[in-house]
C-alpha cells in the first residue's frame, strides 16, 4: 500500500512538473535595429525576403495604375526596412451626422498614378471627412501576430471600464474569410501579416495579387470609381503570391524595437508613465501563444522563434477613442468610426511627427492631444511636475 | 525490507518522472499544440453623450474654468468672460468654451513654457501633415499684445464645467466684430468649398471666416476665398 502511495505522490509530482516547464520556456522576444533575423527564418533567408520588400517597382511590374508608393520600405524603412517613415496616406468619405459612406473608389485617395488624367482627388464638398495616416512600425510584428485572440479578452477585461479597449474581428483573407481579433494597421483592420502585406501591395502600390491562391486583392483599383483598365497593360493578377509571401516572412522574422539608452531620468519617467496610467493602454508587455499554436485560420502555426515570447510593444493592439478621430469606418463597422489603435510606442524615438495623422510635433503636444478614454491620463501628465515633465518624455525618447 | 523497497520504488519513479521533463522540455515542437480560440468581438454602440449641459455661460464659471485650465496663465482679469462662446466645437458631443482673453507680459514665460498644460496654436498656419513641416517646427509663441481665443474642450456631459476638463488650446486669434456659433451641417449644402468640418463653428460674420477644428488643430476658413 505504502508503495502505491509513493507511486501516486511521484506522478501526481511529474504532473506537476510538465506544465511548469513548459511555462518555463516563456523567454524575452529578441530586439535590433540590425537588420538580423529574430529565428524565425534563417538569415540568408530573412536577406532574400528583405531585398523583395525593399525592391523598388516599376510600371512593368504593376505598379499603379494609382498607387502610394513604389515599395514597401519607402514607406517602412526608417530606421531600418521595416521601420517606420513619414509618408502619410490620405482617406476621405462623408459623414451625415448619422453614419460614414466611403468616397467613390473607397476611403484611400492615392496620391500618385501612372498618369495624369487619372490622378485621384477629394470630389467636392460634399466628401466632408478627410485625414492623414502615418505609415507604421512593421519590426517585430510577427510577435504581434503570434498573440493569441483570447490574450485579448484579457488585456480589455484587465482595464478599467473608462479606458476599456474594443476588439474587433476581421477576416483572414488566406483562410479564406474566417475571423480573427484584428491586431494591424490603424483601425485594426488586419489579423495576419499576409492579409496585410495583400492589402498593402494592391492598395498602397497598385500590384494585384494572389493571396495564398485567393482572389481578393486580384482587381485593380479605380480612380475615384472610374475603370482604370486603359492605363493597365500588365495582366492580373500581378504577384501570383510568392511576393506577399515573402513580405510577410520579412516581417515575422524582424525583430522588436530596441530601447534607446536608459539614464536616470528615464528610469523615473518609466514610474511616471505607469503612475499616470499611460500603461493600461500603452501596455508594456504581451506574451504570444506557445509554438506550434495554429493561428489565422490554422494557415499559420507559431514557430518557436515566434511562440512563448515576452515582447514590450507599449501597446495593447486594441481600438480606442482619445478624441482624435479618425472618422474613417473599415472593417469594424460605424461604431469604430472615431476609434483608433493604440500607438505601440516601441521605436517611438525614430519619429518626428506622432499620432495617427502625424500632426503633433512633440511628446508634449501628443500627450496633451488625449482626450476622451485617455482623459484621466493626460491630467495626470498635467498634474506632474515639470522635472516629472522632463523625464516622462526621456523615458519616451528611450522607446 | 518492505521501506526499504518503497523508497527504492519512490526513487525509481522520481527518475522516470524527471526522465519525462527532461524529455518534454527537450522534445520538437508539438505541432499543433492547440488552435486559439475565437472570442467574442461585440461591439458597443457609438454612446451619445446624454443631455449636454448646454446651460448659458455665467462669468464666474468662465473665470473659474479658464483659471482651472490654463492655471497661472491666463488669470481672471485677462479674461472677457462677457464675450464667451459655448459649443461643440470638436464634435465629441461635450459642450466647449471658447472666450476671448489677452496675454499679461509678465506671464509670457508661464504662458509659453515648455511644459505648459496647452496647446498654443495659430489658426492662420495649417496642417504640417504631408507637407514641408519646416514652418511650423518653430514654436508659435505667444507675445505681449497678442489678442487669445482661449479653447477649453469639455469632458462628458457636463462640458468644460467638469472638473476633469482640462484640455485647453490657447490660440493666436482675437474675434473681430460679430460672432456666432452655427451648427457645421448649416453649411454643407451651401455652394462654398468647405473642410471636414465636424464640429460647431465659430462665425465671424462680417469677416466672411470660421474658425474650426480639423481635429488636431484650430483654423480659419474663409468663406470668400474659396
Amino acid at each position: 500500500m505504502r508503495a502505491q502511495r509513493i507511486v501516486v505522490c511521484a506522478a501526481a509530482l511529474a504532473l506537476a512538473i510538465v506544465p511548469a516547464a513548459s511555462m518555463q520556456s516563456v523567454s524575452e522576444a529578441p530586439t535590433g535595429f540590425d537588420n538580423l533575423t529574430n529565428g524565425h527564418t534563417d538569415q540568408a533567408t530573412f536577406d532574400t525576403n528583405r531585398e523583395v520588400f525593399e525592391e523598388i517597382e516599376d510600371i512593368d511590374d504593376g505598379v499603379g495604375p494609382v498607387f502610394n508608393m513604389r515599395g514597401c520600405g519607402e514607406c517602412h524603412g526608417n530606421p531600418v526596412t521595416g521601420g517606420i517613415s513619414q509618408v502619410t496616406e490620405l482617406r476621405a468619405g462623408t459623414f451625415n451626422g448619422t453614419s460614414f459612406t466611403d468616397h467613390p473608389g473607397g476611403s484611400l485617395i492615392h496620391s500618385q498614378a501612372i498618369d495624369a488624367s487619372i490622378q485621384e482627388h477629394i470630389l467636392g464638398t460634399q466628401f466632408n471627412v478627410r485625414t492623414f495616416r502615418t505609415s507604421l512600425n512593421t519590426l517585430g510584428d510577427g510577435f504581434v501576430e503570434a498573440i493569441p485572440n483570447s490574450r485579448f479578452t484579457e488585456i480589455r477585461d484587465s482595464q478599467p471600464s473608462s479606458m476599456r479597449g474594443t476588439i474587433i474581428n476581421v477576416p483572414v483573407i488566406e483562410a479564406g474569410g474566417t475571423t480573427r481579433v484584428g491586431r494591424f494597421g490603424w483601425k485594426n483592420q488586419h489579423a495576419s501579416l499576409l492579409s496585410f502585406s495583400g492589402d498593402a501591395y494592391l492598395n498602397e502600390m497598385g500590384i494585384t495579387n494572389l493571396v495564398n491562391g485567393r482572389t481578393t486583392f486580384a482587381q485593380e483599383n479605380t480612380s475615384n470609381g472610374n475603370s482604370v483598365a486603359a492605363f493597365d497593360e500588365v495582366p492580373d493578377p500581378e504577384d501570383d503570391g510568392d511576393d506577399v509571401e515573402a513580405f510577410a516572412q520579412f516581417m515575422r522574422a524582424t525583430k522588436a524595437p530596441p530601447r534607446g539608452p536608459i539614464t536616470s531620468s528615464v528610469q523615473a519617467g518609466s514610474g511616471l508613465f505607469d503612475q499616470v496610467q499611460c500603461n493600461v493602454c500603452h501596455r508594456r508587455s504581451i506574451t504570444t501563444a506557445p509554438p506550434g499554436t495554429s493561428i489565422n485560420g490554422g494557415e499559420l502555426r507559431v514557430s518557436n522563434a515566434l511562440g512563448n515570447k515576452v515582447f514590450r510593444p507599449f501597446g495593447d493592439f486594441l481600438l480606442h477613442n482619445i478624441g482624435t478621430g479618425d472618422g474613417i469606418v473599415q472593417n469594424g463597422g460605424q461604431s469604430t468610426r472615431n476609434l483608433v489603435r493604440t500607438a505601440p510606442l516601441w521605436g517611438v524615438r525614430t519619429r518626428n511627427r506622432l499620432m495617427h495623422d502625424g500632426e503633433s510635433l512633440t511628446f508634449t503636444e501628443a500627450i496633451l492631444r488625449h482626450a476622451g478614454q485617455a482623459t484621466a491620463s493626460a491630467n495626470g501628465f498635467r498634474n506632474l511636475t515639470s522635472t516629472q515633465k522632463q523625464q516622462l518624455v526621456d523615458f519616451l525618447g528611450s522607446l | 525490507m518492505a521501506p526499504y523497497r518503497s523508497f527504492i520504488l519512490g526513487v525509481a519513479v522520481l527518475a522516470l518522472a524527471f526522465v519525462a521533463v527532461i524529455n518534454y522540455r527537450s522534445r520538437p515542437p508539438a505541432l499543433p499544440v492547440a488552435a486559439e480560440a475565437s472570442v467574442d468581438a461585440s461591439l458597443p454602440d457609438e454612446a451619445p453623450i446624454v443631455a449636454p449641459d448646454l446651460r448659458p455661460a455665467r462669468p464666474d464659471e468662465v473665470a473659474a474654468a479658464v483659471v482651472r485650465v490654463f492655471e497661472g496663465a491666463v488669470p481672471r482679469e485677462a479674461v472677457r468672460t462677457h464675450r464667451a462662446l459655448t459649443g461643440d466645437f470638436n464634435g465629441d458631443g461635450s459642450p466647449d468654451l471658447a472666450v476671448p482673453a489677452r496675454a499679461i507680459r509678465q506671464l509670457l514665460p508661464a504662458i509659453n513654457g515648455r511644459f505648459a498644460n496647452w496647446i498654443i496654436q495659430d489658426p492662420t498656419i495649417p496642417s504640417p501633415a504631408g507637407a514641408n513641416p519646416d514652418p511650423v517646427l518653430a514654436r508659435i509663441v505667444i507675445g505681449g499684445d497678442d489678442a487669445l481665443l482661449a479653447v477649453i474642450h469639455g469632458y462628458d456631459a457636463a462640458g468644460w464645467r467638469h472638473p476633469q476638463s482640462r484640455q485647453g488650446y490657447l490660440l493666436r486669434a482675437g474675434l473681430d466684430g460679430p460672432v456666432e456659433i452655427r451648427p457645421w451641417r448649416t453649411l454643407v449644402h451651401t455652394r462654398a468649398r468647405l473642410p471636414y468640418l465636424r464640429g460647431d463653428l465659430i462665425c465671424e460674420t462680417q469677416q466672411h471666416r470660421f474658425l474650426y477644428w480639423t481635429g488636431a488643430r484650430y483654423l480659419w476658413h474663409g468663406l470668400r476665398s474659396s
